[in-house]
């Protein structure tokens, strides 16, 4: 149990009918670099917490981080200025179900040993053909611990770690490998490298063509899937979206047939070796692998306790973060792999006619109730013709409805993998490709 | 409206999103040296177009933290006193967005672009308020003086790729224009490639204004309080799809 | 502070950093989120603390766990720590040029302070409500930035920044799709950031329900 806290407990206690607080105490470290060279090292040691008030139905939230002498002396005014609050429609009261099982390990960060890998991941792309890479390796050290004016608290320690690499040939072939895990030696890093060469080498020497708008058979990597579907999920099956009218899905909505029969997403908030799962949330509830779409039938929205209580059920745990205490968010998304080849070359050969796109970034809305957006395609785009890459293309956008991303998916890779980097919105673990059988495509 | 080339004239909000996206980013020195490869990317513009024409002549687009708007300030995190930079000058690249680390790299000195969003951040280089400096038409001139083509007053969903080369940037109010007057609302995509989009500005109006951002860059990503904008202005020959 | 933030960048050159930062940062604010007329969270944050960032060889930056010497120092030992060993994983070391320092002390005061954001918000949702906005979604913050910062080449500038700022997302159904705008008011201050927003909100939320 943490000292701060319990101090912000006792400081809190007489103030507010009810407090909740999360303390996040971290140690984190992150290795950029550029031009095959380190650019920076970081490290940051800090506190975070996350104060949850009420009283009657006021309630007021607040998110602190820097000394512990400031986030106490900030939480003491946050509950002076209570009474002045408005009333909650949503507001529940404290209800914490208490914790899931947890491991509780974490390896302690060793700056040369990280320096080392990152050397040895540059190296591994040069050796596949890489003329310069840039990257980053971070790693993540954190306790976290609940405690509320009922009495309860609890605990947990974890670890995350995130390695990503560019390789570059020439000045505008790239592909970026991205990995993620609990521990940083494990991440594969190196073969990270070596893969994100050997990607962009796929489109070496291929002519440039530009590709009309239209709809075209796609294939895309697990990054562009990850991507993709951490929107969906967090715009979609956010309970509090779907009573306020942002998402497409209404209440009546679960149990239709919403995605194509192959595709199954979890919020993977429990899987205890993915990253970003915890056991417990900031109610205190336990946390859960949440099926969102279990063989394309939509099968639950992700709640807190707020949007549990109005649609009458039992809240997911998903109270993720200081904004979890308002927004149901996920953790992880598990996209479940399928019985397509992960093999890139045999993959285009499923693909035959068509385009591959190995990475995206850039995703913007018109429209996020009818989940009308465009994301843009960056690293190798490969336009792919009797199961071989023809030519590459640049500035292609997926413009697109979530309703194509559901339903279309027609064959998902075997394998799986742990997934993460700058612009995925969750860390994922998704089939290594999807096959689309058609999607629109923009310049 | 069928699919093709128009003379487009932009509102003011459309001339901050241009600005930002496509000469505001692409002009940090850091991106051009390949210090944001892996997360924001890179640029379409290199050490070499320095003094190189890339836009019209009626193009002058500046940087200026001086400016007492949301991205106002007096002194980088580096210590280096703020002033306005002419990133483009009557359509020639003459600055780039720099912090002193890579300033001293290409020999100069730094121009004040380094900043941090939080305490727990590095100071990056970055924008501050970005605009299209007016020229001298009124804006109801421009629309006037365009016999066939489009007038985009506001957009929707836009993105660029990572090098800021291809634009995209929907139209949510747009209208026909015909022999110098507003006609029936449109809607659909600007495409637009940076170089050749200022390359193909030919009015560029008096009516200056602003809008608030928060750009996003580095790693951790770093949020920063920006404003861009500009003038009502005219470009020829403009892909609309 | 400026005392503090001295010590650590003269200590960063005893160690054999070629150059050092300090900065004490804190930003401090309040905000509001209403969708449909209802509040759905108000509250505070804060995030401030000291980092320090180093040249020696490479780059290493580093932030203090708290504001007492020690952890001021512990960050420099790491951020030091860092640059140095980083310095073998590069070609060429880092170095910065001679620009001119700044010593300064500025700050943009509030010309008219905004105490009831909820209510504010509230109102904003009620303009786009008479208009015919199906779904309203209203954020805003008001923060002020403070910052100091000392380096080793002789800037000391110290700053006070407040900041206000405003994003709605309006959504309105038309016969056959819905239509989203989205509207971003801000500046510096308070209030007087957000003076223009029930024009703006009132125009852009009419303009959505025609094209819609």
């Amino acid at each position: 149990m943490s000292w701060l806290a319990e101090s912000l407990i006792r400081l809190l206690r007489g103030k507010a009918g009810e407090a909740a607080v999360v303390v996040r105490e971290s140690e984190e470290y992150l290795i950029r670099f550029a031009n095959d060279e380190v650019t920076v090292a970081d490290s940051w040691r800090s506190y975070e917490a996350g104060v949850y008030l009420a009283k009657g139905r006021r309630v007021a939230v607040a998110g602190f981080s820097g000394s512990s002498e400031d986030i106490l002396r900030q939480a003491l005014s946050l509950a002076e200025a209570l009474d002045k609050y408005p009333e909650d429609p949503y507001y529940v009261p404290l209800s914490p179900k208490g914790p899931r099982p947890f491991p509780n390990a974490a390896r302690p960060f060793d700056l040369n040993k990280a320096l080392d890998l990152v050397w040895e991941a540059i190296q591994a792309a040069r050796a596949e053909g890489a003329e310069r890479s840039a990257g980053a390796l971070s790693y993540a050290v954190r306790s976290t611990h609940y405690a509320d004016s009922l009495g309860n608290s609890m605990s947990y320690k974890d670890s995350a770690a995130v390695g990503v690499i560019r390789a570059f040939i020439g000045r505008d072939l790239a592909a970026t490998w991205a990995a993620a895990s609990r521990d940083y030696l494990s991440l594969g890093l190196k073969e990270a490298g070596a893969r994100a060469a050997s990607i962009a080498g796929a489109a070496k020497g291929l002519p440039l063509t530009r590709l009309e708008n239209g709809n075209y058979r796609v294939l895309m990597s697990g990054l562009v899937l990850g991507h993709l579907m951490g929107y969906v999920i967090s715009a979609w099956s956010s309970a509090l979206n779907v009573l306020t009218g942002v998402s497409k899905y209404g209440p009546n909505d679960l149990g239709s047939e919403a995605a194509s029969s192959l595709l199954t997403v979890y919020d993977l908030s429990l899987k205890e070796d993915r990253v970003g799962s915890a056991p417990f949330d900031y109610e205190g509830n336990p946390t859960n692998d949440t099926p969102v779409f279990e063989k394309g039938v939509l099968k639950s929205f992700l709640h807190n306790n707020r949007t549990a209580a109005k649609l009458g059920v039992s809240s997911t745990g998903n109270a993720a973060g200081p904004g979890g205490w308002t927004s149901p968010a996920p953790r992880h998304i598990g996209v479940a792999p399928g019985d397509m080849a992960s093999d890139l070359d045999d993959a285009l050969k499923e693909l035959g006619k068509g385009v591959y796109i190995h990475n995206n970034w850039y995703t913007r809305f018109q429209n996020i109730r009818e989940g009308v957006f465009s994301t843009v395609g960056r690293d190798v785009i490969l336009v792919v013709e009797g199961g071989a890459p023809k030519y590459r293309a640049r500035g292609v956008r997926i413009a697109e409805r979530f309703d194509s991303l559901l339903r279309g998916v027609e064959a998902l890779s075997k394998s799986a993998e742990q997934i993460h980097w700058w612009d995925m919105p969750y860390p994922a673990t998704a089939p290594a490709l999807a096959l689309y059988g058609s999607l629109a495509l923009a310049y | 409206m069928k699919p093709g080339l128009y003379d487009v004239v932009f509102s003011p909000e459309l001339a901050g999103i241009f600005v930002h996206e496509s000469v505001g980013h692409p002009f940090e020195l850091d991106r051009i040296m390949g210090r944001e490869g892996a997360e924001a990317g890179e640029s379409y513009m290199s050490l070499e177009d320095l003094g190189k024409r890339i836009a019209s002549e009626h193009v002058t687009i500046i940087d200026d933290p001086t400016i007492e708007a949301y991205g106002f300030y007096l002194v980088d995190e580096e210590g280096v006193p703020a002033r306005p930079r002419r990133l483009i000058d009557r359509g020639v690249a003459s600055e780039f967005l720099s912090n002193r680390e890579y300033a001293a790299y290409v020999g100069r000195l730094s121009n004040a672009a380094a900043r941090a969003s939080e305490f727990d951040k590095e100071p990056i280089p970055r924008m501050s308020n970005t605009y299209l400096a007016p020229g001298d038409w009124d804006p109801e001139e421009i629309i006037r003086d365009t016999r066939r083509g489009i007038y985009v007053a506001s957009y929707t969903e836009w993105n660029i790729d990572d090098r800021r080369e291809y634009g995209r940037y929907g139209i949510l109010e747009g209208y026909v224009i015909e022999d110098g007057e507003l006609k029936e609302p449109v809607l659909g995509f600007i495409e637009a490639e940076s170089r050749a989009f200022w390359s193909s500005v030919d009015a560029v109006g008096k009516d200056l204004k602003l809008y608030i951002g928060t750009c996003g860059k580095g790693n951790p990503s770093q949020g920063v309080p920006v404003t861009f904008g500009g003038p009502t202005f005219r470009a020829r020959g403009i892909r609309v799809v | 502070m400026e005392d503090l933030l001295s010590r650590a960048v003269d200590y960063a050159l005893t160690l054999g950093a070629k150059y050092a930062e300090a900065r004490w940062q804190v930003d401090k604010g309040r905000f509001a989120v209403v969708r449909n007329g209802a509040v759905l969270r108000v509250g505070e944050w804060s995030t401030g603390g000291i980092s320090v960032r180093v040249v020696a060889g490479g780059l290493g930056f580093a932030i203090a766990k708290g504001a007492s010497w020690e952890d001021v120092k512990a960050a420099v030992d790491s951020a030091y720590k860092a640059a140095s060993a980083s310095a073998k994983y590069r070609r060429r070391p880092i170095q910065f040029g001679e620009e001119k320092m700044a010593r300064l002390k500025y700050e943009v005061p509030v010309k008219k302070p905004l105490e009831d954001l909820p209510q504010f918000l509230l109102g904003l949702d009620r303009v786009a409500q008479e208009r015919g906005v199906a779904v309203r979604s209203f954020s805003a913050s008001i923060w002020v930035t403070e910052k100091v910062v000392v380096n080793s080449d002789g800037a000391l500038v110290e700053s006070s920044m407040p900041r206000a700022s405003l994003f709605a997302a309006l959504i309105a159904r038309g016969p056959n799709a819905s239509l989203q705008r989205n509207v971003d008011v801000g500046g510096l201050g308070e209030a007087e950031a957000l003076e223009e927003a029930p024009k703006v909100v009132a125009e852009e939320a009419a303009k959505v329900v025609s094209l819609s």
